[in-house]
């Protein structure tokens, strides 16, 4: 391998008492798609953000074709090459699409303050073309466009500034597989006009069919070698990312066998993006609902819990008759919702113990209006040991947490809930590994407390590995029934893509 | 690639409807108050309205511009005043030539403009409080520079920009506001602050490793906002052929409500100059109307604050059904 196109040596930076980066070192050659492998919280963000200057290092140095350079703000990154793709897209919705791909960098006349149009509308058009989009108008607002297509307007906006190495954080955890696809497509082609790219990721797979190498991040640390792609297995890779080997990735355990129906839906419908849903759940059961995007799983799961409307249907739930209307009346009677955004159900702001008592306040009060912060702070401990949140003090503000333990805060609270149905939407989105794991046991746990899980997931083999039985959405309606042991990942999507029918 | 969808045709009217509300609601209490008095509809009686949204015009084009960064500026009455007191005053009796009292007044007016960006971006104030503390400091040395007393006696020159027309009796007042209207909208629509300030109140982290200044942004932008008002100072002192310490009371609320009218969103991020100019319009087109029907202005007053809150709500369904649309 010829000279490195970017070198970063000994690389340190704190968040006051948190290492965040130790001493890393990373090199990318020229031309190459470079993953960067780690759980959440591990520093890989933060190591790009250092190089992309919105962050700056603690000690440490940066090379650039050889020669060091220093980024005080991200402008200084842009104008030697380096472009961020961040994982929360940095676009504006209001704006045209020309204004978000030259954001920052509207051509002027000259050196005067006025913007050439003309130019800025070429510009646009060339940067849109190299990833496909010509046929986009660059005069219409970026908010109408789908996912997939901002996050390529995204890879444009650093295109436009001619980036020569390009960092995409977790760049398909939103999009559809046709969308990932195309981005691929994109990532190859550039990548045979001798761009770079540093791609971070939680995907295995991903790592294995893009990457050329790899380097794994664990706790702020570079975990050994940079890796040849080529040259290494799946099993080697997972174990130095989590730092144990992780002997059954699905740890589903069921002891209890318990015929107690706990929820019958039938007929469910809100006339809009489900209908005519029924299915039941049995305590001590997890049942997963398979759906694609669209299909309606992410509306009957707010529907259940009454945070969305529903217009029909009948639920009965532990021997009653049971409307839902509002999330309150839903979590007194025991039903707790994860929701697939976690930022909705936790209050980033206030401390964790706060955030796993909140939904069960009344029990904290002496004289009903006086609270008993030693009680919500013994409480949260309780349950939030059960789960092994990672946090020196329960008092620190949540938002600080990685992403798996504020999933595991959001379980905390529906557990001192003392909620008995545990509706799940996406509980292992955007989590790592190791906390994926640690959600699965949880959900043992659950189901040993005799508590029912409906689990919906878009990932199929959690679905398969952890469910007793998975129903299948499609076209707001439940397509099929099946019980676990005639599940395979080819059944399940035969039946959401809708193939047996015809 | 074409997974984006297409507007359909027939929505097209609806859209039109939506995008420009403001210009409807304008038009509506036009062509009410032109079927309610028979003194409405009168070229006269147009300049008359320009006339006295004038001052309130150039201080909205400031408004707006904070505004749009998703910021707010509570200190534009008191900007005014102070420019104007420092004009009245220094002209009157400190010996200065009115020209000169003129750029005084202007430059202290966007000097506290300067401040203001200074504490919002530097000092990380929340602007609310940022302006509401250099609003009240500066209502102080305005009554401190007039001994809280009326200053007249202005110079002719100054009260002729208030006062006089032009041609077909356009008032030079509001060939002042048009001037400076014109000149947001080119800043607007035209050049990179302009741009930087829709893209910072659109999305500020995006805008921030986009590579976008904010700081510089933010205090150009409460910057003009200072001159304009300073400007504003000019025109009302002119207007009054006096000044006083009071002058601007409640011009800052009015000015937001211009803003808003104008379809501008509080947010930030969305809006145009030409919408504020209708908003500035609105008002004044309501209040003239409301004044030829003999109507009290306490009933004024009452009436302006329902159309507030009418506009508002209409602008608020307008979004939310852009956004379903979206889903």
């Amino acid at each position: 391998m010829g000279e490195p196109l970017l070198e970063m040596r000994d690389i340190d930076k704190r968040f006051g008492a948190t290492h965040a980066l130790d001493k890393v070192n990373l090199d990318v050659a020229p031309g190459e798609v470079h993953m960067l492998l780690g759980e959440n919280g591990a520093g890989k963000s933060t190591l790009m953000k250092i190089l992309a200057g919105s962050l700056q290092a603690d000690s440490g140095k940066i090379y650039w074709q050889g020669e060091e350079v220093r980024f005080k703000k991200p402008q200084d990154a842009f104008d030697i090459g380096i472009g961020m793709v961040y994982q929360e897209l940095a676009l504006i919705d209001e704006m045209s699409v020309m204004e978000n791909v030259l954001l920052g960098n509207l051509p002027r006349y000259g050196r005067s303050a006025f913007v050439d149009w003309k130019r800025a509308e070429e510009k646009t058009r060339s940067a849109l073309r190299e990833v496909g989009l010509e046929n986009i108008d660059p005069r219409r607002k970026l908010g109408v466009f789908n996912l997939g297509i901002r996050q390529l307007i995204e890879i444009a906006k650093t295109l436009s500034r001619n980036a020569k190495l390009l960092i995409l954080d977790e760049p398909t955890s939103a999009l559809t597989e046709s969308e990932t696809e195309t981005l691929f497509g994109i990532i190859k082609g550039l990548k045979a006009k001798g761009v770079s790219f540093i791609f971070i990721t939680h995907k295995l797979d991903e790592a294995f069919s893009m990457g050329d190498r790899a380097t794994v991040f664990r706790d702020g640390k570079k975990i050994g070698d940079t890796l040849k792609m080529s040259e290494t297995k799946e099993g080697e890779l997972i174990n130095k990312m989590v730092g144990r080997s992780i002997t059954e990735f699905y740890p589903k355990e069921r002891n209890a066998s318990c015929d107690e129906t706990i929820l019958t839906v039938e007929n469910f419908g809100d006339g809009k993006y489900f209908h005519d849903v029924s299915f039941d759940l049995r305590a001590g059961e997890v049942l997963g609902i398979a759906g694609l995007v669209g299909s309606g799983t992410t509306e009957i799961a707010e529907a259940l819990y009454g945070l969305y409307r529903h217009t029909s249907g009948k639920i009965t739930y532990l021997g009653e008759s049971f409307v839902p209307s509002k999330p309150s009346e839903s979590l007194q009677k025991g039903i707790g919702l994860l929701t697939k955004n976690r930022k909705s159900g936790l209050l980033l702001h206030l401390p964790i113990y706060s955030n796993i008592t909140l939904s069960n306040t009344r029990d904290f009060v002496k004289w009903k209006i006086f609270r008993k912060k030693k009680d919500e702070m013994a409480k949260a401990k309780y349950y939030g040991d059960q789960l092994r949140i990672a946090t020196p003090s329960y008092s620190l503000k949540s938002g600080v947490l990685s992403g798996g333990n504020q999933q595991k805060v959001i379980i905390s609270k529906l557990l001192c809930a003392a909620c008995k149905l545990f509706i799940m939407d996406d509980p292992t989105r955007g989590i790592d590994i190791g906390a994926k794991v640690e959600v699965y046991k949880l959900i043992n746990e659950l189901t040993r407390a005799k508590c029912g899980v409906i689990l919906i997931s878009s990932e199929m083999p959690e679905l398969i590995g952890m469910s007793d039985r998975i129903i299948v959405a499609r076209d707001g309606t439940i397509v099929a029934n099946l019980d676990i042991k005639d599940c395979t990942q080819e059944i399940i999507m035969e039946k959401i893509a809708g193939g047996s029918k015809k | 690639m074409s997974a984006y969808s297409e507007e359909p045709k027939t929505r097209a009217f609806a859209a039109v409807l939506r995008q420009s509300s403001p210009v409807f609601i304008f038009a509506g209490i036009f062509t009410l108050m032109s079927l309610a008095s028979p003194y409405f509809f009168a070229w006269n009686n147009f300049m008359n309205v320009l006339r006295q949204s004038a001052v309130i015009g150039i201080l909205a084009m400031g408004q707006a511009l904070v505004i749009m960064t998703a910021g707010i500026d509570l200190s534009v009455g008191s900007m005014m005043t102070l420019s104007g007191c420092l004009i009245a005053t220094s002209s009157t009796y400190w010996g200065i030539h009115p020209l000169g009292a003129v750029l005084i007044g202007v430059a202290a007016a966007t000097l506290v403009g300067v401040v203001n960006g200074f504490l919002v971006t530097k000092v990380r104030l929340y602007d609310f409080i940022a302006t509401l503390g250099t609003k009240t400091a500066i209502d102080g040395i305005s009554l401190l520079i007039t001994d809280g007393l009326p200053v007249s006696k202005i110079p002719p020159v100054i009260t002729y920009i208030g006062g006089k027309t032009v041609g077909p009796g356009v008032p030079i007042a509001a060939t002042v506001f048009i001037a400076i209207a014109i000149v947001a909208i080119i800043i607007l629509g035209h050049t990179t602050f302009g741009r930087n300030v829709l893209a910072i109140g659109g999305n500020s982290e995006a805008a921030r490793v986009s590579g976008v200044n904010i700081t510089k942004t933010k205090i150009m932008a409460m910057a003009f906002c200072g001159l304009c008002s300073g400007i504003g100072g000019i025109v009302i002192v002119g207007r009054l052929n006096s000044a006083n310490a009071l002058m601007g009371t409640n011009m800052e609320l009015n000015s937001i409500a211009a803003v808003v009218i104008g379809g501008t969103s509080i947010n930030g991020g969305q809006g145009t100059m030409f919408g504020t100019i209708i908003g500035v319009l609105t008002m004044g087109v309501l209040q003239n109307g409301l004044e030829l029907l003999n109507i009290s202005s306490f009933w004024q007053k009452f009436i302006l604050g329902l159309v507030i809150i009418a506009v508002v709500t209409l602008d608020t369904y307008r979004r939310k059904r852009m956004e379903s649309d979206r889903r």
